[in-house]
C-alpha cells in the first residue's frame, strides 16, 4: 500500500482531470474510477494510500463504497459530495470518512485536506492489512484470494486457501490440529478427520514434492508448521 | 428540487476547478478547457431555468400559482 497513491473516484471526467493533475503535481500517483464497482475492484487492485470518493456514483453509491473499503482496512477516506444537508455529512463521517468536502471546492482545498488525512494516519499508522504473504516461492494474495507458487497462479479450493493463509501467518510456529479447525471452521466446512486429506491436497498444490514437504511439515501427535525453507 | 441543486453545485465544481485550475497554471489553457468550463455553465443556466420554472411567483418564480378556489 502507498500513502503517495490516490484514488480519485467520481463520474464527472471534467473534475477528474483537474483534480488528477493537482494531485500530480503535489507528487501523488493517481488512479481513477468512474462508478461504485470499478472503485472497489480499482481499491483491491492498486492499495492506495488514500481515496477520495463521490457520494453520488453509477452503479452504487460512495457510501456502498466506502462501507466495501471498510471490510477491508483503514484507509483514509475523504469523501467528496454536492449534498450539503447536514444528514449527508453524518451519514458520511458515521460510516467511516475521515473528512467530508462539499462541491463545489477549491481543488487545492482538497489536496491539502488529503495531505492533512495522510499526516494524521501515518502518525497513528494505518491498519491496513498487508495485501500479500510470502513463504519462500509461495506468495498468497489475501484480497485477490490468488496463491502462485515460483509465479505460477494455483488453484486452492476455499477450505485450502483458508488453512494456506492461517499457516502462512504463522510461520515457524507449530499449530495444533484445533488451533487450525477453530481458524479455518468458522463456517463448520472442516472436520477434524478431514482436516488431514485438506492438508494432503494443500501439499500436492504448493508443494515442490508432496511426498516429502518443505513448507507445510506435520509435527507428529501435535499438529502441522509452516517453515520457510530460504 | 434536492436533486436539481445537486446537478448546479456539481457543475459549479467543474467551471470553478477548471479555472483554478488554468490561474495557478497547473493546467494550460485550450480551447478544450475552455469549452468544459463553457459546458459546465451552460448546464448551471439550464438547472436555474428549471428551478425558476418550478418556482412560484411569489418566491420569483414563473410557475402558474395554485388556484385557490375548490
Amino acid at each position: 500500500m502507498s500513502s503517495r497513491k490516490v484514488l480519485l473516484v467520481d463520474d464527472e471526467p471534467g473534475l477528474m482531470d483537474v483534480l488528477e493533475q493537482f494531485m500530480r503535481d503535489e507528487g501523488f500517483a493517481v488512479v481513477r474510477a468512474d462508478d461504485g464497482p470499478s472503485a472497489v475492484e480499482t481499491f483491491k487492485r492498486e492499495l492506495p494510500g488514500v481515496v477520495v470518493l463521490d457520494l453520488n456514483l453509477p452503479g452504487f453509491p460512495g457510501t456502498e463504497v466506502l462501507r466495501r473499503i471498510r471490510e477491508i482496512c483503514d484507509v483514509p477516506i475523504i469523501m467528496l459530495t454536492a449534498r450539503v444537508a447536514e444528514v449527508d455529512r453524518v451519514v458520511g463521517l458515521e460510516l467511516g470518512a475521515d473528512d467530508y468536502v462539499g462541491k463545489p471546492f477549491s481543488p487545492r482545498e482538497v489536496v491539502a485536506r488529503v495531505k492533512s488525512v495522510l499526516r494524521r494516519t501515518e502518525r497513528g499508522e494505518s491498519s491496513a492489512p498487508s495485501r500479500e504473504k510470502r513463504v519462500g516461492a509461495i506468495a498468497i494474495d489475501v484480497l485477490a484470494h490468488e496463491v502462485r507458487v515460483e509465479g505460477k497462479l494455483v488453484t486452492l479450493t476455499p477450505t485450502q486457501f483458508k488453512i494456506l493463509d492461517v499457516l502462512a501467518s504463522h510461520v515457524g510456529q507449530t499449530l495444533t490440529r484445533d488451533q487450525l479447525l477453530e481458524r479455518v471452521t468458522s463456517d463448520g466446512d472442516v472436520f477434524d478427520r478431514t482436516l488431514d486429506r485438506h492438508i494432503a491436497n494443500l501439499r500436492a498444490r504448493v508443494e515442490p514434492n508432496p511426498s516429502n514437504p518443505r513448507y507445510i511439515v506435520t509435527v507428529f501427535g501435535v499438529g502441522y508448521k509452516m517453515v520457510d525453507p530460504s | 428540487m434536492r436533486r436539481t441543486l445537486h446537478d448546479i453545485r456539481n457543475q459549479l465544481a467543474v467551471a470553478v476547478a477548471n479555472v483554478e485550475a488554468m490561474r495557478d497554471e497547473v493546467i494550460a489553457p485550450s480551447r478544450e478547457r475552455f469549452e468544459t468550463v463553457l459546458a459546465a455553465l451552460a448546464q448551471v443556466d439550464g438547472l436555474l431555468r428549471q428551478l425558476n420554472a418550478l418556482s412560484p411567483p411569489a418566491a420569483g418564480g414563473d410557475a402558474p400559482g395554485l388556484d385557490p378556489r375548490p
